[in-house]
């Protein structure tokens, strides 16, 4: 059986379908929090924008026209979210989840790396929402510079920009803690 | 290349984001320039760094929190949609509607509406005009019968009648 693309799932959410809403939920969930944690910093918070950005998709679905790819519309209602969170609650510090180690290492190994992606995160936390949005959407989620003008409402120059300057600030940051 | 050209480059050069000639002049000039190269290390360093990075577990049950709240917004737009239909008949077809024949329809409603009031209007008036007429027939009806003036022909044939008539009563 052939799948339904994102397009036709949307077209049945629609009519009312909430089984195709519920492919889409178990399709995007990991994604939409994963960036929403990046972007936020608070796991709390990530929920909330996850789980807000699934409702308006449910609500704008009459609404829908696949001018963009599904994938470019949802990172664009995580970013909107996140701004709107953002402004509403001043920056949080990173809670305090832990990593979980790749493959089991001694335990001093795992403090140390531990400590290592504390100092990553709080690094990336640092850097201005923008900057951030652009190097998460680019290095976790692949999105093309075009597609992240897109997410962000901006030209690719501002991309190019936001990305080049997110890395020399975590060279920078990352260097003087080693 | 100009190294100033090729730093410039570099962070779209990373991320695969350039045309193919112009990747291939900053791959051979990374060969040659040490400086270019440093730079271009410590790109990759940082890519590193994030790459180093856990993903975050899912909160649990996450997808049947969503789906939960998704019923319970559902089931309140249903209802809403039931005021607009009748006997199963919706006027969600409107909504599937394009823009232009959504606008000519509407224009169209508009038109008979306005053209109806009109019409209800001038039924109306023309209603009253005859009223009117009526209403002026009756009076001139009550001023032939009104009183007349004392020395009028009027008032001596009223009285020469109304005797007649009080002589027919007696027989």
């Amino acid at each position: 059986m052939i799948e339904a693309s994102d397009e036709q799932l949307m077209q049945a959410v629609a009519g009312g379908d909430l089984d195709a809403f519920n492919k889409i939920v178990l399709c995007y969930q990991q994604q939409t929090w994963r960036t929403a944690y990046r972007l936020l910093g608070d796991a709390m918070e990530a929920e909330d924008v996850a789980q807000e950005t699934f409702l308006k998709i449910l609500k704008a679905a009459p609404r829908y026209r696949p001018t963009a790819s599904f994938r470019t519309y949802l990172y664009t209602i995580i970013y909107r979210l996140c701004l709107d969170t953002r402004k509403k609650s001043r920056p949080s510090l990173m809670d305090t989840m832990p990593d979980r180690p790749s493959s089991s290492p001694s335990a001093v190994e795992y403090l140390v790396s531990r400590e290592r992606g504390e100092e990553i995160r709080h690094a990336l936390e640092s850097l201005p929402l923008n900057q951030r949005t652009a190097i998460i959407l680019k290095h976790d989620e692949g999105l093309s510079y075009a597609e992240i003008a897109q997410v962000m409402d901006t030209s690719l120059k501002s991309v190019e920009m936001f990305i080049r300057r997110a890395r020399e600030n975590l060279q920078l940051k990352l260097t003087h803690t080693k | 290349m100009r190294c100033k050209k090729v730093l410039s480059n570099l962070n779209a050069y990373a991320d695969h984001e350039l045309s193919g000639s112009l990747s291939r002049e900053i791959e051979d000039h990374l060969h040659c320039c040490r400086t270019c190269q440093i730079a271009f290390e410590q790109i990759q360093h940082v890519e590193g760094f994030l790459s180093s990075l856990d993903v975050p577990p899912m909160p649990q049950e996450f997808a049947d929190r969503v789906m939960r709240e998704a019923r319970k917004r559902a089931l309140p737009d249903a209802e809403k949609k039931s005021i607009f239909a009748w006997d199963g008949f919706s006027l969600q077809w409107f909504s599937g509607l394009s823009i232009p024949v959504r606008l000519a329809a509407g224009t169209t409603i508009l038109l008979a509406f306005f053209l109806g009031m009109t019409m209800s209007r001038e039924i109306s008036l023309s209603g009253n005009h005859q009223a009117t007429a009526s209403r002026e027939a009756d009076m001139e009806g009550f001023e032939w019968f009104s009183p007349s003036p004392p020395e009028s022909l009027e008032h001596t044939y009223m009285i020469l009648a109304s005797s007649f008539d009080a002589g027919g009563t007696s027989r």
